[in-house]
This record gives structure tokens, C-alpha cells and sequence, in this order.
């Protein structure tokens, strides 16, 4: 049986919150938390007792984007281990590996399968013996 | 996963995607604006209308639009292509996508 993940979910874009939250309810082991900025990503963090096992950030955001928030949040010592998946419009080999080198568990694109969402995060997740 | 809760997502997701498709028909008037008069052009909110459209259109199963989107926002960005031509391909795709709903 799968282990329960929570996942923080961080994108701009409502419409694709959205199907992230549908997607991975169709994993009954998965609980998802959405933010919509980075900034809105980070408050949650600071909440005492939300600890989420992953935490997915869009790339490219207005204001804080996902390296940005992942410099935040690698300043915080209580969140700072918690392994993070990138999401990304542009995947050219060099940026995934660029994204990689910052520390995230696995880069995906989008457009993604909004079926095959929740196997893919458990399987970087499995790879990364997170 | 249970056969209901796939035939739920499904249900859902088919409503997310009619409200893109809504959302897409002011995306094009957007576009058409901008190609009307290149001069008012807001290249920030452009930006950030073809990167949302090139990430959401493949989700919901649109990937010529979001192939279009892409190259308009390369182009917009400054990283391949032209602007307008690109502008003018994701005009057409919008349109041709809009069609066929």
C-alpha cells in the first residue's frame, strides 16, 4: 500500500490548481494543500504544525517564482529539508538540470496528464527515497 | 483508484475544461486587440496570457493551442521567432480551436 503524502501545491494559475487538486484525489493516499504565489506558499509553511511531505512549485510565477521560493524556503530550518518538485512550462534539458542542481526532487512539464499526476509525484518521490 | 472516483475526476475535469474554453474566447479578443494595433501592445500582459494559455491548453487536451502559445511566449520573451507572426499563428489556432467546440 501507498504511504500518505501531503503535498503543498504552488501555482499562479487557478485553472491548473484546480486539476492538480482533482488529480490527486483520485489517489485516496494523497491530501493536497494549493497556494496560488509563492509568497502565499510561504505563509503556509509558517503555520505551526503544517509540515507537507512535498511541496510542488511552479517555475515561473509573478513576484516570487519557484526558485525564488525555494531560496525562502531552504532559509527556514523547520521546512528547509522538505523535498520539491518543480513545474514547468519550459523543460529544455539544460533548465531541468539547472532546477535539479537547486536541489529539486524531479522536474514537471506542463502541460502533464492530470491522470497520471499523482503516479508520477510518487515516483520521484520513491527516487528520490524521500 | 475506484471506477467512480476516475468517472468524478473526469466529470470535473470536462467542466474545468468548458471554462477554459469560455476564458479562451476573451484570450482571443485579447489577441485580436493587440494585433489590431501592435502600438498599444502591453507586452507584460501578452507575456502572461500565452505562458498561462501554453501550460492550461495542453492540460485540457488542446496541444496545438498550447504548441502556438508556447512559441508566442519563446518569441515574447525574446528567446526564438518573431512576435507578431507568433502572435498571428496563435490567433488562428485560437480561432480553429473555438471552431471545432
Amino acid at each position: 500500500m501507498n504511504r500518505m503524502l501531503s503535498i503543498l501545491y504552488v501555482d499562479d494559475e487557478p485553472d491548473i490548481r484546480e486539476v492538480a487538486s482533482i488529480a490527486f484525489g483520485l489517489d485516496g493516499g494523497i491530501s493536497i494543500r494549493t497556494a496560488a504565489s509563492g509568497r502565499e506558499a510561504l505563509d503556509a509553511l509558517a503555520e505551526p504544525g503544517y509540515r507537507p511531505d512535498v511541496i510542488m512549485l511552479d517555475v515561473m510565477m509573478p513576484q516570487l517564482d519557484g526558485p525564488g521560493t525555494l531560496a525562502e524556503i531552504r532559509k527556514r530550518p523547520e521546512v528547509a529539508k522538505t523535498p520539491v518538485i518543480f513545474i514547468t512550462a519550459r523543460a529544455q534539458a539544460q533548465e531541468t538540470a539547472g532546477y535539479l542542481k537547486l536541489g529539486a526532487i524531479g522536474v514537471i512539464t506542463k502541460p502533464f496528464d492530470p491522470m497520471m499526476l499523482p503516479v508520477e509525484v510518487r515516483a520521484m518521490v520513491v527516487r528520490a527515497g524521500a | 483508484m475506484s471506477e467512480d472516483r476516475i468517472a468524478d475526476a473526469q466529470a470535473k475535469f470536462a467542466a474545468l475544461r468548458e471554462r477554459f474554453l469560455v476564458r479562451t474566447a476573451a484570450d482571443l479578443k485579447a489577441i485580436e486587440a493587440a494585433l489590431a494595433n501592435p502600438a498599444t501592445l502591453d507586452a507584460a500582459s501578452m507575456r502572461s496570457l500565452v505562458h498561462r494559455l501554453s501550460g492550461a491548453a495542453g492540460t485540457f487536451g488542446f496541444p496545438k493551442l498550447s504548441e502556438a502559445a508556447g512559441a508566442a511566449d519563446d518569441a515574447l520573451m525574446g528567446l526564438g521567432g518573431e512576435v507578431d507572426p507568433a502572435l498571428d499563428s496563435l490567433h488562428r489556432e485560437l480561432r480553429a480551436t473555438l471552431r471545432r467546440r
